[in-house]
C-alpha cells in the first residue's frame, strides 16, 4: 500500500465513529452512512490538506459544508431535532445553583435556538471541542468563537427562564422539575 | 460556572448518540475500498466538496454510481468524452390556444378542480412514482459521463408523515451506438440495487409535511416557509415540479398549483408536447437565470384533467462552465404514478 493509502487509512480507522457520530447528531440515520462515505471521500482526494496535528475539526468542517451543500431540489437532510423520549423528567442539577431544568425543558429550549447557535452548541457539548477546536469547524478566530458561545448560552438560559447576575451565573432558583 | 461547563452540564443529556454508535463493519470496510480506488488526482482540485450523493453505492469496484443516474466508470482508466449525455429534447408545438399562459392555466385550473376526488380505500397511503434524471449529479471533479442513467422514484407516505422512498437506477440510454459499446468495452455497469429509506412519522420529506394547501395563496406561504429571502418566481414553478414527484395531489390541490403558476410573472406557454412517458401535454416555462445561467423551466399539463406530467430544465443560451452542447435538457422528472395504495410490507 502507498503512503497516501496508509495514511489515509489510518485516518479514517482512527475518526470514522467520531465523524460518524457529528453526522448523526444532526441528521436522520438513514441518510448518515453516506455523508459520512462522502466526508471521507473529500478527506482522500484533499488528503495533502488534512492537518497532522488534529484532523477532527478538520473533518467537522467538511461534515457540516457536506451538510450544507444540498443541491436545490435534489435531496434535503432531514434535520435531526433534539428529542428527549424516556428521560423527559430526567432533572439536571446545574453545579452551584439552586435551579433545576428537565431533560424535556432543556431540549425544549435549544430547539427554540437558531440553527447557528445549535451548532455552536452541539460543538460544545456534543462533540466535547475546545473553544480554539471549535473556531476552526466554523471557520470563525477563537474571540469571535468565544462571543458567539456567549450569546448562543444566554439565549439558551433565557428560553430555560433562567435568571442571571452580571457575571452571568444562576442568580435565583427558576424551573422546578417538570415531569411528563 | 464557566460557559463552556454549563453548556456541557445543560446540553450533554441531549447527545442524540449517547446510546448508538457506527454499526455496519461491512459497511465500514466497504466505505473504505471504494475510496481507495477513486482516483484522487482526477481534477477535484479547487472544489470543496463533491456535489455527488450515494457516492459509494455501487455494487461492484471501480464503478462509482451517482444520484439521477450519469455514471462515472473506470474513472483512471476510461477515455472521457468530451461532452456530457443529456437527455434527448422533447419537441413542443404550436401552444393548444392563443391565450396568455396565465389565461389557460386558470382555465386548466377550473378543470382540474371539476375532477373527481381519487379512490381512497380503507388503510391506503400516498402511493408516487416517478422517474427523474438531474446532470449536476453526473459531472463532478471534471468527469463527465456518456450515457443517461435515469432514476425511478418510488415513495409511500401516510397522513402522518411516516413513510418510504425507493430509488432505482433504469437502464442506461446512449447518445449513439459508439457510447454504449464503450459503456460496454469498460465494463460500465448500472447499480442495481434498490436505495430504501424508511422514514418514521413526522420525517417525510422536510418542507412537504402535512396538508397540501388547496388555496394558491396558502400553498405560496407553505412553499416559502422557512426560508428568508423572497424566493424568484421561479423557485415556485421548482418547488412545484418538486412538489408533484413526492405528494399526491387531489383535485382542489393540482387547482391551487395551476392558479399558483398562472401568477407567476414571465409564465408563457411553451406549447403542446408529447411527454417522455408518452402522454400528450401543454408546456408553460419560466426562463430565468436565477441560479446562474439562464435557463428555461417548464412543467408540462394534461389539459383534461389538470394533472402535471413533468418538469424540465434546458439550458438554451449558454452551457458556462458545464461541459454540455446547448440546447441542452439538465433535468426532467416524468410523474408516473400517483395513487393511493396499501404502504407495502
Amino acid at each position: 500500500m502507498d503512503a497516501a493509502k496508509e495514511q489515509f487509512t489510518e485516518l479514517y480507522e482512527r475518526h470514522h465513529a467520531e465523524v460518524w457520530r457529528y453526522v448523526a447528531r444532526r441528521i436522520v440515520a438513514s441518510d448518515v452512512g453516506d455523508v459520512v462515505a462522502e466526508v471521507f471521500l473529500v478527506a482522500w482526494r484533499r488528503l495533502a490538506d488534512v492537518p497532522a496535528g488534529s484532523p477532527l475539526p478538520w473533518l467537522y468542517g467538511v461534515a457540516r459544508l457536506v451538510l450544507a451543500n444540498e443541491a436545490r431540489g435534489r435531496r434535503r437532510w432531514q434535520e435531526l431535532t433534539v428529542r428527549v423520549a424516556a428521560e423527559a423528567g430526567h432533572v439536571i442539577v446545574m453545579d452551584h445553583a439552586d435551579a433545576v431544568v428537565s431533560q424535556r425543558d432543556a431540549a425544549v429550549a435549544f430547539n427554540r435556538l437558531s440553527p447557528g447557535d445549535r451548532e455552536i452548541l452541539r460543538l460544545v457539548a456534543w462533540e466535547w471541542l475546545t473553544p480554539v477546536e471549535a473556531a476552526a469547524v466554523l471557520g470563525q478566530s477563537r474571540a469571535t468563537f468565544a462571543m458567539r458561545l456567549m450569546r448562543a448560552r444566554r439565549r439558551l438560559r433565557r428560553h430555560l427562564g433562567m435568571a442571571s447576575d452580571a457575571a452571568g451565573r444562576p442568580a435565583t432558583p427558576s424551573m422546578s422539575n417538570r415531569n411528563g | 460556572m464557566k460557559a463552556i461547563d454549563e453548556v456541557r452540564q445543560l446540553l450533554g443529556g441531549l447527545d442524540p448518540t449517547r446510546n448508538t454508535g457506527p454499526a455496519e463493519d461491512a459497511r465500514h470496510e466497504r466505505d473504505l475500498a471504494r475510496i481507495l480506488s477513486v482516483d484522487r488526482t482526477a481534477g477535484a482540485a479547487g472544489r470543496a466538496t463533491p456535489r455527488r450523493r450515494f457516492v459509494l453505492a455501487a455494487a461492484a469496484a471501480g464503478v462509482v454510481a451517482v444520484a439521477g443516474g450519469a455514471v462515472a466508470i473506470g474513472i483512471d482508466r476510461q477515455p472521457q468524452p468530451a461532452y456530457a449525455a443529456t437527455p434527448a429534447l422533447l419537441d413542443y408545438g404550436p401552444p393548444a390556444s392563443a391565450e396568455p399562459a396565465s389565461v389557460r392555466l386558470r382555465r386548466l385550473a377550473a378543470v382540474a378542480a371539476a375532477q373527481p376526488m381519487p379512490p381512497r380505500p380503507a388503510g391506503t397511503v400516498e402511493h408516487l412514482e416517478s422517474a427523474n434524471w438531474f446532470l449536476n449529479s453526473s459531472i463532478s471533479g471534471g468527469r463527465t459521463a456518456s450515457a443517461v442513467v435515469p432514476q425511478q422514484w418510488e415513495s409511500w407516505r401516510s397522513d402522518d408523515d411516516a413513510g418510504r422512498m425507493v430509488r432505482k437506477d433504469l437502464p442506461p440510454i446512449f447518445r449513439s451506438d459508439v457510447d454504449r459499446r464503450q459503456w460496454q468495452k469498460w465494463g460500465g455497469r448500472v447499480d442495481s440495487s434498490r436505495e430504501v429509506r424508511d422514514y418514521a412519522a413526522g420525517e417525510f420529506y422536510r418542507g412537504f409535511r402535512g396538508e397540501v394547501p388547496t388555496d394558491a395563496g396558502v400553498l405560496r406561504d407553505w412553499l416559502r416557509a422557512g426560508t428568508s429571502a423572497p424566493p424568484a418566481p421561479v423557485q415556485y414553478l421548482e418547488d412545484v415540479a418538486q412538489l408533484a414527484g413526492i405528494r399526491l395531489l387531489n383535485p382542489a390541490q393540482r387547482a391551487a398549483v395551476l392558479t399558483l403558476l398562472a401568477d407567476l410573472p414571465g409564465i408563457t406557454a411553451a406549447g403542446t408536447v408529447t411527454d417522455r412517458a408518452g402522454r400528450a401535454g401543454e408546456a408553460f416555462s419560466i426562463t430565468s437565470d436565477a441560479h446562474g445561467l439562464p435557463a428555461q423551466y417548464t412543467v408540462i399539463v394534461d389539459p383534461r384533467t389538470g394533472t402535471l406530467l413533468g418538469y424540465e430544465e434546458m439550458l438554451t443560451t449558454t452551457a458556462g462552465k458545464l461541459n454540455v452542447t446547448i440546447p441542452a435538457v439538465i433535468t426532467y422528472r416524468s410523474y408516473l404514478k400517483a395513487e393511493y395504495a396499501s404502504m407495502p410490507r
